[in-house]
């Protein structure tokens, strides 16, 4: 039997899959607003993911076909493609797309999730069937812009719906296998401990509890990311940031932790494939992390990203 | 003492409320038959349809994960009831909650969740609204009827015919569940 320290040392990682949602505050709602000067910033953060980060698969949201064309254009990496989830339907307007490297990802299956009720509708998720290379184990990938606070406030019946009908969409893929590889990313506008998030699509902070569960509780590593990031010193001033996205004008707290990545338990030791925590974070990417602060521009959100790897034993 | 006798009246409260919501459901699509049926001038009929998921169509996403043995499902499909051996089209998969709702539409690459009967009004409108959908309707409704093996040939050449399910299977619909194949 290997101890922990052995085990670590014949584990190598064959793959990896690098994932990040990023809100980019570009046309909210498909409503086109940014100047060209954002749109060359939005261009430089995304092309920070990609080149220092190997960013494979990144979300992005509030963008239209056309954002997402001039970003991959500007990418300049003729293995980035597409996934438009810029869904309108009546009032409804999706906003949110993917752009995914082809080159170790292939894209299966995808499809944009409503829920009706009456003459309203929300958006709950765009979903992608994606199989990394050489391999034969779908990746789903659940990707969610849920409305604003203004929209439907904090504990509106709508947002318990919302987490309800994204936990039935989880279950419908638990129907396919026991341990699926699932991923949630998005920005929720809800916190970690909000119930549609905790109470209802089971994504907590427990680690110990989600391997130990059948597979029904999901991992939400952002649980970690609610507060400062760096500690209080006294005496030394310094910029620390508590979260996704800043909002000047609110009164309680300027920070949110609205943008998250959660896992399934397959990535928690039910299968070969593993989350890498070290890697999951809030990027401050510096000098983007100014125009956030200063609340001059339409930037408020900071991308999220995470990292699954392969394991395989030398 | 635990109240079962309460325990009991509440579950044949929510048993009728789940039989009134599923009655709820066929009249929309009686009502939408009923209409269609009308405008069509009797060439076009919508009804929901219990099909086999086959190999093929499981396949053809190509995940390594066979479907369970006869797992089915349901589709909204239209026929021609002209048409002696009419094919049936599949226009959007369908799945009901036991209890009626909520119940989803899946087409076009859109799952659409209806919590009410407003909502699956709404959006089995839209569903005729879909350019595809009317196409593959518009195509149904001016089928002409042929010679018995002509037509049959015809129909079993098509992606979306119902085909018995102990015969070969369909790569887009599977086998029809129910033995009535018209």
């Amino acid at each position: 039997m290997l101890n922990e320290r052995e085990y670590e040392m014949l584990t190598t990682y064959t793959d990896k899959v690098v994932l990040a949602w990023w809100n980019t505050s570009l046309s909210p709602c498909g409503l086109e607003r940014a100047s060209d000067t954002d749109m060359t910033i939005a261009i430089n953060v995304i092309l920070h993911l990609i080149r220092d980060f190997e960013v494979d698969c990144l979300a992005l949201g509030e963008v239209r076909y056309d954002d997402l064309l001039a970003i991959v254009e500007s990418i300049g990496n003729e293995h980035y493609s597409i996934y438009d989830g810029t869904l309108k339907e009546g009032r409804l307007q999706f906003d949110t797309g993917v752009i995914y490297n082809a080159d170790r990802l292939r894209l299966v299956d995808s499809c944009s999730i409503v829920i009706k009720h009456g003459t309203s509708s929300l958006k709950l998720a765009n979903r992608l069937d994606l199989l990394p290379l050489d391999t034969k184990e779908p990746l789903h990938v659940f990707v969610s812009h849920w409305p604003s606070r203004r929209s439907c406030p904090e504990n509106a019946p709508d947002r318990h719906r919302l987490g309800m009908e994204l936990r039935k969409a989880f279950e419908k893929v638990r129907e396919l296998y026991c341990y699926p590889k699932v991923v949630f990313l998005g920005d929720f506008n809800d916190e970690p401990f909000a119930p549609a998030l905790a109470d209802h699509l089971l994504a907590i902070r427990d680690r110990k509890l989600v391997r130990k569960s059948g597979g029904e509780h999901l991992y939400n590593p952002f649980w970690r990311h609610l507060g400062e990031r760096v500690p209080h010193v006294p005496g030394k001033p310094c910029q620390s940031y508590a979260g996704s996205c800043f909002y000047t004008k609110n009164q309680d707290t300027h920070w949110r932790t609205f943008d998250q990545i959660i896992f399934s338990s397959a990535f928690l030791g039910k299968g070969d494939w593993h989350l890498n925590e070290d890697s999951t974070q809030i990027l401050q990417v510096s000098p983007y992390d100014a125009s956030v602060l200063n609340g001059s521009t339409i930037f408020d959100h900071f991308p999220v990203i995470s990292v699954i790897q392969k394991e395989g034993i030398t | 003492m635990t109240d079962f006798i309460d325990a009991f009246k509440g579950g044949l409260d929510a048993a009728k409320a789940a039989d009134r919501a599923r009655k709820e459901i066929d009249e929309v699509f009686s009502d939408l038959d009923r209409q269609i049926i009308e405008v069509s001038e009797g060439k076009l009929s919508i009804e929901r349809r219990e099909y086999y998921v086959t190999k093929s169509s499981w396949e053809a996403l190509r995940f390594s994960f066979p479907p369970k043995s006869k797992e089915t499902y349901w589709a909204i499909v239209a026929k021609n009831p002209t048409i002696k051996k009419t094919p049936y089209k599949e226009l959007a998969k369908w799945q009901e909650d036991p209890v009626g709702y909520p119940c989803k539409l899946i087409w076009a690459k859109q799952e659409q969740i209806c919590e009410d009967r407003a909502a699956l009004e709404i959006c089995l409108a839209d569903l005729l609204r879909d350019p595809i959908v009317g196409e593959r309707l518009y195509v149904l409704m001016n089928l002409e009827p042929l010679e018995d093996g002509a037509e049959r040939a015809e129909r079993d050449a098509g992606p979306e015919s119902p085909i018995p399910s102990d015969s070969n299977g369909d790569a887009d619909c599977g086998g029809s569940v129910s033995s009535d194949v018209e």
